[in-house]
């Protein structure tokens, strides 16, 4: 039999001090991490590919991801501190993204804003319009109902029409059995029917 | 429910965006002051694009 895998408890006898991030990280103060962070996004070489990807569409968010990540597997810092120096590094990216004039999304749902009393006081209507509106309405009186059916469209379009004409122009399985009489008329067409 | 390394990165931006104590409470340098701080950046941008319009809370003092 040919033993192909690790042995169990190979990995504590393996060699694995020269992954970067199994040695200790080369910024542990989050001010040191920014300096550093922000020299190298600033640097010829990486501010060209990061603004390529920046005009390309791509998120603020998704650059902020690909950049930690790889201080990781650099070794400069561990995971939850990439995880905390994600914002200010966000906000280097969308400063060299406003520098560049380049219309750019950050990637997070930002939540909204709650109103303020500012807001409502603004769109408190004033108790004289809307009597003046309800006098307008009051003064139309029969005429509303015909300047409604002018106006209206879309699904509202049409007055309702009258029981007897809907039992008339019934269609589906409701025409077909009213037609066999199968089913009793529901609507009554007189008066003394719906008694 | 899981949480990727993407989704954990996604939600301390959002922390930091929104100006959360929390972030600040996570952040903080043992007392000392951070220079990096949200206030920072948004001093440089508005050095780069001009004033920012007013947030919520300077619009409802200058209302009062």
């Amino acid at each position: 039999m040919k033993v192909t895998g690790p042995i169990p408890g190979e990995n504590f006898t393996s060699d694995t001090k020269n992954y970067p991030w199994h040695r200790p990280p080369q910024y542990t103060s989050l001010d040191d991490a920014i300096d550093g962070a922000a020299k190298q996004l600033l640097s010829e070489d990486a501010s060209d590919g990061m603004v390529i990807l920046l005009q390309a569409g791509m998120d603020i968010a998704t650059l902020t991801d690909m950049y930690v990540t790889s201080g990781i597997m650099s070794g400069k810092w561990t995971p939850d501190f990439a995880i905390l120096i994600a914002g200010p590094i966000s906000h280097i990216i969308y400063l060299m993204a406003k520098a560049y004039d380049i219309e750019c999304d950050l990637g997070i749902d930002l939540p909204k804003e709650s109103r303020t009393k500012a807001y409502f006081d603004a769109v408190k209507m004033d108790k004289k319009k809307v009597d003046d509106i309800i006098n307008v309405i009051d003064s139309m009186g029969e005429e509303l109902p015909q300047v409604i059916e002018q106006k209206a469209t879309g699904f509202m379009a049409g007055m309702p029409q009258a029981p007897q004409e809907q039992a008339a122009i019934a269609t589906g399985i409701m025409g077909s059995l009213n037609q066999a009489g199968a089913m009793p008329n529901a609507l009554p067409t007189t008066p003394e029917e719906g008694m | 429910m899981a949480v990727t390394f993407e989704d954990a990165v996604r939600k301390s931006m959002r922390a930091y965006w929104i100006n959360t104590r929390d972030y600040d409470a996570m952040t903080s340098n043992k007392g000392k002051n951070r220079k990096y701080t949200k206030q920072y950046f948004d001093d440089i941008e508005n050095e780069m694009v001009g004033k920012k319009p007013k947030d919520k809370k300077e619009l409802e003092k200058e209302y009062k």
